[in-house]
């Protein structure tokens, strides 16, 4: 069974645990068998064995599941992250390998974890399993445009949180922003003035 | 391409989903600036680092295996079908070997098998083909085959009346020799040739192809080789050889 190692990995990153991940396997497993007349020969059969798997934990396990996170954070973007990856770090050493260094497995799959599950879906197909865009839009059945601002604001953040993360365990000096506050106030008063214009 | 777009774009182009010419634009404007450099320096290395944390421990267990193999066991008991659609001979275990173990793949097939489809295809496309036997009956036309052919001649066992026998005739797919059955469904010929399983990899994969509007399917079955062409479409073919 050559996929089943991929659909159980899937699995584990979809449920969060491993006994939901064997069940949800073993479901999807067989559903494609009864719905295998559904399936196109030539057409890729991972991907195709993904989409059921993703149907599945939709129908399933998700029911089960009231948990409700909030999307509006993945919508801001980061300032503090950029303007670290933007920073040199002391010792010749580049900020960003400093925080990919520091970081282990646990904690990225911890990072993942918290993720809406939307964009750890994307997240998780494309970079684990290497799916092309128009394969993860099938999978999830959604527009591609869709797939790739969900893999932007996914990997986005996450990152963010590792980020974070690293800050918060002391594994990485925070940059801070310098003269912001005047930047910020700058934009705001254009901002003001704009919208006065406009109001006139 | 400015630093915007770079940035944008950073995933798609990490991900394989530029065409040559964008990926062209997307490389000059990295070369010559540094931040947007850094930034895919960054990307890249973030998911080497994230695909290792991920992949590691995708390892289905031993009992997961087994677990899914019973329950595919299960499905095959004839009672549990949900569609029975065109059912025969062909243990349902098709349809199983095509989802635990699959060569769907065109690129995968091996040589031996692209050449009996070519084959049968030549065959099934000649459609003024005298036969050596008309009737409608299995028994007839396997007793036809009985003194003919060095190997067991197990006709397809079609549930459904609208898939019709019209007779059969020698023939050769390539160097094997087959006994050639032709089929009605729904007023569409099928060509059905049973041969010596060696003709075939030895698995139990069913071989797809597809040529100049045709689906091939081969596959063996205890003992026996088959392969069955059509221009029905895919889907119907799967279902007349696994249901």
């Amino acid at each position: 069974m050559p996929h089943l190692d991929a659909l159980y990995g899937m699995a584990v990153r979809l449920t969060g645990n491993e006994r939901d991940a064997e069940d949800l396997v073993q479901d999807t497993m067989v559903k494609a068998f009864r719905f295998f007349h559904r399936f196109q020969p030539g057409s890729n059969i991972k991907a195709w064995l993904f989409k059921v798997l993703v149907n599945t934990f939709y129908n399933t396990v998700r029911k089960h599941k009231n948990v409700q996170r909030l999307h509006a954070e993945a919508g801001e973007m980061d300032g503090h992250l950029d303007l670290f990856l933007a920073s040199a770090t002391t010792a010749g050493r580049r900020a960003e390998d400093e925080l990919l260094d520091r970081l282990a497995a646990e904690e990225i799959r911890s990072a993942m974890e918290e993720l809406p599950d939307e964009f750890r879906l994307a997240v998780i197909l494309s970079d684990v399993h290497d799916f092309t865009y128009k394969e993860i839009s099938e999978i999830i059945g959604c527009p591609v445009g869709t797939v790739m601002s969900r893999l932007h604001r996914g990997r986005r953040l996450l990152q963010r949180r590792l980020y974070e993360y690293a800050v918060e365990q002391g594994y990485i000096e925070p940059v801070q922003r310098e003269g912001s506050e005047a930047t910020d106030l700058e934009a705001y008063r254009r901002q003001r003035a704009r919208r006065r214009k406009e109001g006139k | 391409m400015d630093c915007r777009e770079v940035q944008g774009f950073i995933h798609a182009f990490l991900d394989g989903e530029f065409d040559e010419e964008e990926r062209v634009v997307f490389s000059a404007h990295v070369r010559t600036c540094e931040g947007c450099r850094r930034r895919v320096e960054f990307e890249e290395s973030f998911r080497h680092k994230m695909r290792q944390s991920l992949v590691e421990e995708q390892r289905a267990p031993a009992a997961l295996r087994g677990r899914v193999r019973q329950a595919l066991a299960r499905e095959e008991r004839p009672e549990s079908w949900v569609i029975r659609g065109l059912r025969w001979m062909v243990p349902a275990a098709a349809a199983a070997a095509l989802l635990i173990g699959t060569v769907l793949s065109r690129q995968q097939e091996p040589k031996p098998s692209a050449n009996l489809a070519e084959s049968s295809i030549q065959w099934h496309r000649r459609t003024n083909l005298p036969l050596d036997v008309k009737a409608s009956s299995p028994e007839a036309v396997k007793g036809f085959f009985s003194d003919k052919v060095p190997f067991a001649v197990h006709l397809p066992a079609f549930k459904r009346k609208r898939v019709q026998l019209v007779g059969g005739r020698l023939a050769n797919l390539r160097e094997h020799e087959a006994a050639y059955l032709v089929y009605r469904v729904d007023g569409r010929r099928v060509s059905v040739f049973i041969f010596d399983k060696s003709a075939l990899p030895r698995d139990r994969h069913v071989h797809w192809q597809r040529l100049r509007g045709y689906n091939v399917a081969m596959f063996s079955s205890r003992g026996t080789g088959y392969a069955v062409a059509s221009d029905l479409d895919p889907e119907q073919m799967v279902r007349l050889i696994s249901w």
